[in-house]
């Protein structure tokens, strides 16, 4: 057996961000191509190598790797593709137009992938072939339909009459899409149907989840067969069959194409005994039970420290049994406890839960042979409450409890408490966070026209962007409030921090990541629409600082208005790759496009490994800029 | 915001039973009669509030329109277009999104209000009703905490600003950020001066005749109860935590964090001896007998009866009104607390007089720090109806005693009775832990009394005096000429100072400890008798609000029950099984206890208890073991604890 240190581990993956992205909208999925170092949580995804296309099968040339792909929004089906690899591109013509698949066959699946359609272009991915996710440029649209970007598919029968050919579709929930040409992202968990021994549906597949650029768009939808466009229009569905992109309909790409398959046979434990001891209060770390009395000696299927105990507290107890390995492979043990426990595999100690504290996990990642294997929990409780619960995940194995019982029902009673603008711009300040980082002096401002933002005052800086609901005040505006913190409703695209404005010495100085001393945040004022102007003395210069939407509601425009006589610098874009996608429009990363609108241009400039896009602000000179996402 | 809802977590002691008739117990009906009738006096309106505004009220000011300004916890500032309206006054939002803001002023044009980081001018340029100037004067730093809240701001004669700013909390008060735990003052173009600190929770300002600055602290570590301070420039209040910050260049205090030590022992009063700097408070509001958690201040003037000068000092979690009167001896401020109007409709925050200064709105709030009043928020108003109420006006230092002063002439007869008084002395811990049980307390004894001829006042010779102690005044014995009893028949004087005089103070001591004995109802090991054996054994909990985790509660007739009263909220609470339809009583005789309340974890004597726990401190267990009833019905338990009786209750079935 070999043990596998399970803290500490540097996972170069974003499958932590991407399972922290389901509980907490914010921060997510940006962040790709950060080196996290976390105490692992999640066993990590297979990710498909993108080097080559050895992980697929196709049938004509449509299907390319490539480096990068760029896209003029403004222009239907652009697609300019960059040498290179990491990126899946397909560029169908008239006779190029297959499908891919995956060489993998799945049943239930966790997929987690990014996308870029570029204007006006139509793709899909098809969950065994057979149950098509769309894929399309709906951004902006209203009215949506299960033909629209994020939904599942209508089923066809051309045996009905006209108009009637389609149905059961189902539209997402909300439009999460972002503009064309930007990257977008997908995570969908997905159940297959079930057969019974004669090869009889008894169960139908099921999207268990489906989360769009940090929106859920679907939750448990079950779908009764093959939708439209599926292969094999026989409609007959298997219990496993290949994951396929649809290539036929325009161009898409994709990168960062990731997957955990699932159903695999589960680990179980057999022949269990235990032995219960009573303890002298207060016991802050396990007792050494080799050396107490025994109250009780028996055996149990079921670890279940409240139903076993004598009484509520001083109590501890050794469980030992039988771990059941159907397939060797990682293990990642979750060890959950009310107050301490460990967690032994073949006497080796593997979690170390101990000590007195609340119903908490530690972790443990463990590579088991298959066959059988010895487990063993100590487990004690001071005073009151009780739990112990044993959940793991494994080599095609979901996330589940293995032994005990959770003592606590995972209820959120709290009914959230959400604030959408009126016909006027509505502002809050609260604390908010960015990233990790509590900022305590910051105001969101929402729009009628659903484009919505947060400011730092303390820096003069945007921190979030986003679509759809404005804010999310639950945890400000509810009992004491302990948080104090504002969310945005929606997924919000967090954006590298450029403080407001600041001398540099030189085109060449790297741009500072605090204001200058000097600086004093003046408060703001609404203009006729009552959108506020941030105002900042900065020496003897003052900037004003105004954001708001674009008539139509697709750009977020600012503009600095300075007095004075310095020189000032102001950066309104960092990222690895800025590039312009046309003559008008800056991509930053692909994640959102920057559009100049005023008479200074910004200039570029490479610096420490990253692109910046910076204005030059000379006595009296104004910016002005739009974002489009 | 203030917080009324931790108390000490140090183990109470163990329950002692007071076994004497208490002559308080005259004393409390009155008690009970003063909330019946201080609406003939001092009657409590209502104002409509829309249904769809939240009114938590943080600050309350008047605009120069005589306009209403009530500023929320949830950043919005309404104006009242016509607050005297008889039905129902129109709203109009004012300013929105600052961050919970929990002070308010209008001066010259504009609104001032603090926000938790920042000092804020809020100006309406246009004409249009709605403010579209929101001017920072100054920001403090914050790092995030919820109870990182800032009060004020409070306009001084020469126009600066006066704020105060709480510690955060971390299971204990911190202060993390620069000034968190200050008193600041703010001119008017920003320049913030560090004016003084040791504030906790200093959810109340107010500037007297004089220009003297005071401001109300609320119970917590460092702070054994409630309390006003008179502060100047360097004072230091008490809770070290803001002197982490004394060393930077503005600070007006050379004292550090390391410089408290609550080991000696030393009360606040004594450990002036040792650091000049400490100044202990001029008036403190002894916990659960006046208030819980002291907030705003305001002045009576002639238009508010016969109090004229002295102050009004608000509670939010007892939603009430104290009055205090204060006087300057040998250079120090002190004096006397007394009961006021109680019976608000929620967490009484902020008052405010109207411009014509005949009427107090009160704005209100208690979410996340429940108050007696059950509304989560109001705005109401009081003004006097030119009838006197018979109370004590004033109570004020002599060298060997106290004169009370009389609202109306007494009958002599009872004014001069010697029994007619009661006077007891006490003091408070100073020391880290939240909170202080009531400390070396003592029954003093009157040597005499002396009358006035008009029969206004009446002196009390004591026996001793103890500078820095807290002293009982209660005259349960006092009638009027026309034999009605005060409405409110005792006071809180605080000593710090004693005038200079004939003195005949004898020293001598009368423990009220001795006879206290331990009580049968509460048994907390299991009953030899029962040979092991438990019916039925029931766990039960709180939920935050003032509630038990279950609110009904079954057994069988003669069941041997062991019950488990886990004490998972943040203040103390107790459980006492009481008979059929007793939980009114019970409860109202425990607010009776006076001093000894909290010693007697707030269990009175009374024939209608059947069990009971002690007060359980937060995150404590208590498990006691009781007979259930023979006979079936539907039994009721109850937490004691004053403020909790009508809320926190449930019922136990007797099948």
């Amino acid at each position: 057996m070999k043990k596998i240190r399970g803290v500490g581990i540097v996972l170069a993956f974003v499958c932590l961000l991407q399972i922290n992205c389901k509980e907490k909208p914010t921060a997510v999925a940006e962040n790709e191509n950060t080196e996290i170092e976390e105490i692992i949580t999640s066993l990590p995804y297979k990710k498909i190598n993108l080097e080559t296309l050895e992980a697929f099968e196709t049938s004509a040339e449509n299907w390319i790797v490539a480096g990068n792909v760029i896209s003029d929004f403004t222009k239907e089906q652009n697609f300019q593709i960059k040498k290179g690899t990491g990126v899946l591109a397909n560029q169908n013509t008239e006779t190029q137009k297959a499908h891919l698949f995956s060489t993998f066959e799945h049943g239930d699946i966790e997929l987690d992938i990014e996308f870029m359609i570029p204007k006006g272009s139509n793709s899909g991915i098809y969950f065994q072939s057979r149950y098509e996710i769309q894929l399309l440029d709906s951004w902006g649209r209203t009215k949506l339909t299960s033909e629209d970007c994020g939904g599942i598919y209508q089923r066809w029968d051309d045996t009905k009459a006209e108009g009637e050919k389609g149905y059961e579709g189902h539209p997402p929930s909300e439009n999460a899409s972002k503009a064309p040409g930007l990257w977008q992202h997908l995570y969908i968990k997905f159940r297959a149907p079930r057969f019974d021994s004669h090869g009889e549906k008894i169960e139908n597949a099921r999207f268990e989840e489906v989360i769009h650029n940090g929106v859920k768009i679907h939750e448990n939808v079950e779908v009764t067969g093959a939708t439209r466009a599926a292969v094999g229009e026989n409609q007959l569905e298997v219990a496993q069959a290949p994951l396929m992109f649809q290539g036929d309909h325009g161009p898409v790409a994709f990168r960062n194409i990731k997957y955990k398959l699932y159903g695999g046979e589960t680990l179980s434990t057999s022949d269990l005994t235990y032995t219960y001891y009573e303890v002298e209060l207060p016991i802050t770390q396990l007792p050494n039970l080799d050396t107490l009395q025994i109250v009780v000696s028996d055996t149990t299927t079921v670890m279940d420290v409240n139903k076993l105990s004598k009484r509520r507290d001083g109590v501890a107890f050794r469980f030992k049994g039988n771990l059941i390995v159907p397939k060797s492979g990682d293990y990642l043990f979750h060890l959950y406890s009310d107050d301490g426990s460990k967690l032994y595999i073949n006497d080796e100690l593997l979690v170390d839960n101990d000590g007195k504290h609340d119903f908490e996990p530690k972790r443990g990642l463990v590579n088991l042979k298959k066959g059988i294997q010895k487990i063993r929990i100590d487990y004690f409780n001071n005073n009151w409450g009780k739990g112990l619960m044993l959940q793991y995940e494994g080599p095609e194995q979901e996330l589940v409890t293995l032994q005990g019982i959770s003592p606590y029902p995972s209820t959120n009673t709290k009914k959230p408490l959400l604030i959408d603008a009126g016909k006027k711009p509505e502002m809050i300040r609260s604390f908010v966070y960015y990233g990790d980082e509590k900022r305590t002096h910051a105001i969101s401002v929402g729009d009628s026209k659903g484009l919505h933002y947060t400011y730092d005052l303390n820096s003069g800086s945007l921190l979030k962007i986003w679509k759809g609901g404005f804010a999310n005040v639950t945890e400000m505006w509810q009992g004491r409030g302990i948080d104090q913190v504002l969310e945005p409703q929606n997924m919000s695209l967090q954006v590298i921090e450029n403080i407001i404005a600041t001398k540099l010495e030189s085109k060449k100085t790297a741009y500072p990541s605090a204001l200058p001393v000097n600086t004093r945040f003046k408060g703001y004022i609404l203009n006729d629409k009552k959108h506020p102007t941030f105002k900042y003395q900065l020496g003897d210069t003052m900037l004003m600082d105004a954001y708001w939407p674009s008539a139509d509601g697709t750009h977020l425009i600012r503009t600095i208005n300075t007095q004075g006589s310095d020189i000032l610098y102001s950066r309104v874009g960092v990222g690895n790759f800025i590039q312009k996608v046309n003559q008008d429009y800056y991509s930053i990363d692909g994640k959102y496009y920057l559009k100049n609108e005023g008479e200074i241009e910004p200039f570029m400039r490479e610096i420490n490994g990253k692109h910046e896009l910076i204005y030059e602000l000379k006595a009296g000179s104004n910016l002005k800029y739009s974002l489009l996402w | 915001m203030v917080d009324a809802h931790s108390y000490k977590k140090y183990k109470m002691k163990t329950l002692k039973y007071i076994g004497l008739f208490l002559a308080i117990y005259s004393s409390s009906q009155l008690l009970v009669q003063a909330q019946d009738n201080v609406s003939k006096y001092y009657p409590i309106e209502k104002i409509f509030i829309p249904e769809e505004i939240t009114l938590e009220v943080g600050g309350l000011a008047f605009n120069d329109k005589g306009q209403l300004g009530a500023i929320t916890r949830r950043g919005e500032l309404w104006l009242i277009l016509n607050p005297t309206a008889a039905d129902k006054p129109d709203f109009i939002r004012f300013a929105h999104g600052l961050h919970e803001p929990l002070g308010l002023s209008f001066k010259d044009g504009s609104f001032y209000a603090n926000q938790r980081g920042e000092l804020t001018k809020i100006t309406d340029t246009d004409g249009d009703n709605v403010a579209d100037s929101y001017e920072a004067i100054a920001t403090w730093e914050l790092y995030g905490n919820y109870h990182e809240y800032s009060y004020g701001p409070l306009f001084t004669e020469d126009g600066d600003m006066v704020v105060t700013l709480n510690l955060g909390w971390e299971g204990k008060g911190v202060s993390k950020s620069k000034w968190s735990g200050w008193m600041l003052k703010v001119s008017p173009d920003g320049k913030v001066k560090p004016f003084a600190t040791g504030l906790r929770s200093p959810a109340g300002i107010g500037i007297n005749a004089e220009g003297d600055i005071f401001y109300t602290e609320n119970q917590g570590d460092w702070v054994g109860s409630g309390r006003m301070t008179h502060l100047e420039l360097g004072d230091f209040a008490g809770n070290p935590e803001g002197l982490r910050w004394s060393q930077e260049p503005s600070s007006p205090i050379n004292l550090n964090f390391e410089d408290i030590d609550d080991s000696k022992g030393l009360t606040l009063y004594d450990y002036k001896e040792e650091i000049n700097a400490i100044k202990p408070p001029s008036v403190w509001f002894p916990h659960t007998l006046m208030g819980i958690s002291t907030s705003d201040i305001a002045f009576f003037n002639d238009k508010m009866g016969p109090f004229s000068g002295q102050m009004m000092v608000g509670d939010q979690g007892h939603s009430k009104i104290m009055r205090v009167f204060q006087e300057k001896v040998n250079g120090v401020y002190q004096g006397v607390c007394f009961p006021f109007i109680d019976g608000f409709s929620s967490g009484v925050l902020r008052l405010q007089y109207s411009p014509d200064k005949d009427v107090v709105y009160v704005g209100q709030t208690s979410r996340g720090w429940s108050s007696t009043g059950q509304d989560s928020y109001a705005l109401e108003r009081f003004s006097w109806t030119g009838k006197t109420p018979f109370e004590i006006k004033t109570i004020k230092v002599q060298p060997d005693g106290f004169k009370l002063q009389f609202t109306q002439p007494v009958n002599k007869a009872s004014a001069k009775e010697i029994t007619s008084y009661q006077v007891t002395d006490f003091t408070y811990k100073y020391h880290h832990f939240y909170g202080s049980p009531v400390d070396m307390k003592e029954a003093r004894t009157i040597t005499s009394v002396e009358l006035s001829e008009d029969g206004l006042s009446a002196t009390l010779k004591l026996d001793k005096f103890r500078k820095g102690f807290i002293y009982e005044i209660k005259a349960p014995g006092v009638k009027s000429k026309s034999g009605t009893s005060l409405l409110n028949d005792y006071g809180y004087y605080t000593l710090n100072e004693v005038p200079e005089g004939d003195k005949s103070i004898v020293a001598s001591s009368n423990d009220l400890e001795e006879k206290i004995e331990s009580s049968p109802l509460r048994v907390n090991e299991l009953p030899a008798s029962w040979n092991g054996k438990i019916d039925t054994e029931i766990q039960l909990g709180t939920l935050p609000g003032l509630k038990f985790d279950k609110t009904e509660l079954a057994v069988k007739a003669g069941d041997k029950v062991k019950l488990t009263f886990n004490n998972n909220d943040d203040m103390p609470h107790n459980f006492v099984f009481v008979n059929p339809e007793k939980a009114d009583e019970v409860g109202e005789a425990a607010l009776k206890l006076g001093l000894d309340g909290m010693e007697m974890s707030f269990i009175p004597r009374s024939d209608e208890i059947l069990a009971h726990t002690n007060l359980v401190a937060p995150e404590d267990v208590e498990s006691i073991y009781f007979v259930a009833p023979k006979e079936p019905g539907i039994y009721q338990y109850v937490c004691t604890f004053p403020g909790h009786h009508t809320i926190m209750r449930g019922i136990l079935i007797v099948e």
